[in-house]
């Protein structure tokens, strides 16, 4: 079987990697995500996974309307991308992601491919950090449609990740993963309620991830999710299908001027 | 309240095409500040788009039915509220002392 070794979630605001200034307390705010972020980086290079499979939402950037796919895994042999002077080349992992491929479509979640991917913001901003204090890694970007309606349902997402649970579990190579959910929490990007942020719907969301029920959020339906600016749930659901209800340690959380920054480490012991 | 992250209807289809190349090319966001009406028109934009755009309103344009990110490629980064303080880009702020 392939062994899920470990387990995390993050927010991936731009900001991460653009780091306007606005204010000493938002500067500070940030330094603390960067920090959680090399905490999240030196505890995956203790795990030595094969992989990290990699949950995260395009913002009408990397898809456009023209074509855009609700559930999309990276198949190809390099994933590449640049975003405020950084650059990220990483090498994919296109046996493992080609497995959960066809796979997946065999448990019924009829998911696209793409080979060649120019990554975005929600997979950059994060992994820039993470990538600082990690040894050199695979990584198998997936995407889960959080911002273009119609969007999968929360029950959906769950759902998915119990099925790429099921087929981890019954792979016959030795490989160990570490899978990684970027969004959130609470944002508004682009709406007329930015600069709102939802504590409270944060703390909801942190107490039920704390406490090991994460699959309660799966209940959570698309008005609650938007309403509260917690549609990008949809990533850290489909990593919570995928390990089950294991309580999450916060390594940061920062409520700032337009979003709460929060990077969670699931215990899967 | 309807949904933040709607589904884009089509008639709107120019106008999100037009606002995902402005996010993706500095080119084209410079040209767009010197001759605005001429970058649209290369995008074929309707008037209908073309109003919402030159109206340089996010709220109008979000109860259009426009997608928040293309709002955020057009105003934020075309017309430069990026640039101003976050106070002002803090449009929930405008929301608060209206009622």
């Amino acid at each position: 079987m392939v062994r899920i070794v470990g387990a995390f979630a993050c927010s991936h605001a731009p900001q991460i990697l653009v780091q306007p200034k606005v204010s000493e307390e938002y500067t500070a705010q940030l330094a603390k995500v960067h920090e959680a972020l090399m905490e999240v980086g030196r505890r995956i290079s203790k795990l030595d996974p094969d992989a990290l499979i990699v949950f995260g939402s395009d913002h009408i950037e990397s898809f456009f309307l023209d074509n855009y796919p609700q559930i999309l895994i990276f198949t190809g042999e390099e994933v590449h991308g640049e975003m405020a002077g950084h650059k990220l080349v990483a090498k994919g992992h296109p046996e493992l992601a080609k497995k959960l491929l066809f796979s997946l479509v065999e448990e019924g979640f009829d998911i696209c491919f793409s080979q060649e991917l120019e990554l975005d913001h929600p997979y950059l901003a994060p992994l820039t950090w993470i990538t600082k204090t990690t040894d050199e890694v695979k990584l198998v970007p997936f995407h889960i449609n959080s911002n273009v309606h119609p969007r999968p349902t929360a029950r959906r997402c769950y759902e998915l990740g119990k099925a790429i649970r099921r087929v981890l579990d019954r792979d016959d190579s030795n490989e160990r993963v570490v899978l990684i959910a970027t969004g959130g929490l609470s944002h508004y990007p682009g709406t007329p309620y930015y600069g709102k942020v939802d504590e409270e719907a944060d703390r909801y969301v942190i107490d039920k991830l704390v406490s090991g029920r994460g699959s309660e959020l799966a209940n959570l339906d698309a008005e609650w999710l938007d309403e509260h600016g917690e549609f990008e749930l949809r990533t850290w659901i489909t990593l919570l299908g995928a390990i089950g209800d294991k309580p999450a340690e916060i390594i940061t959380y920062q409520k700032t001027y337009h979003i709460g920054y929060c990077v969670a480490d699931f215990n899967l012991t | 309240m309807p949904l933040m992250y709607g589904y884009p209807e089509p008639k709107f289809y120019r106008l999100h095409k037009f606002a995902l190349q402005l996010h993706k090319s500095r080119e084209l966001r410079e040209k767009f500040k010197e001759d605005p009406e001429s970058v649209m028109n290369q995008f074929n934009l309707s008037d209908e788009e073309k109003e919402l755009v030159k109206s340089q309103d996010p709220i109008k344009m979000f109860h259009a039915g426009i997608s928040p990110y293309a709002i955020f490629y057009i105003v934020w980064e075309g017309y430069g509220l990026i640039t101003r303080p976050v106070q002002e880009q803090m449009l929930y702020n405008r929301l608060k002392e209206k009622r």
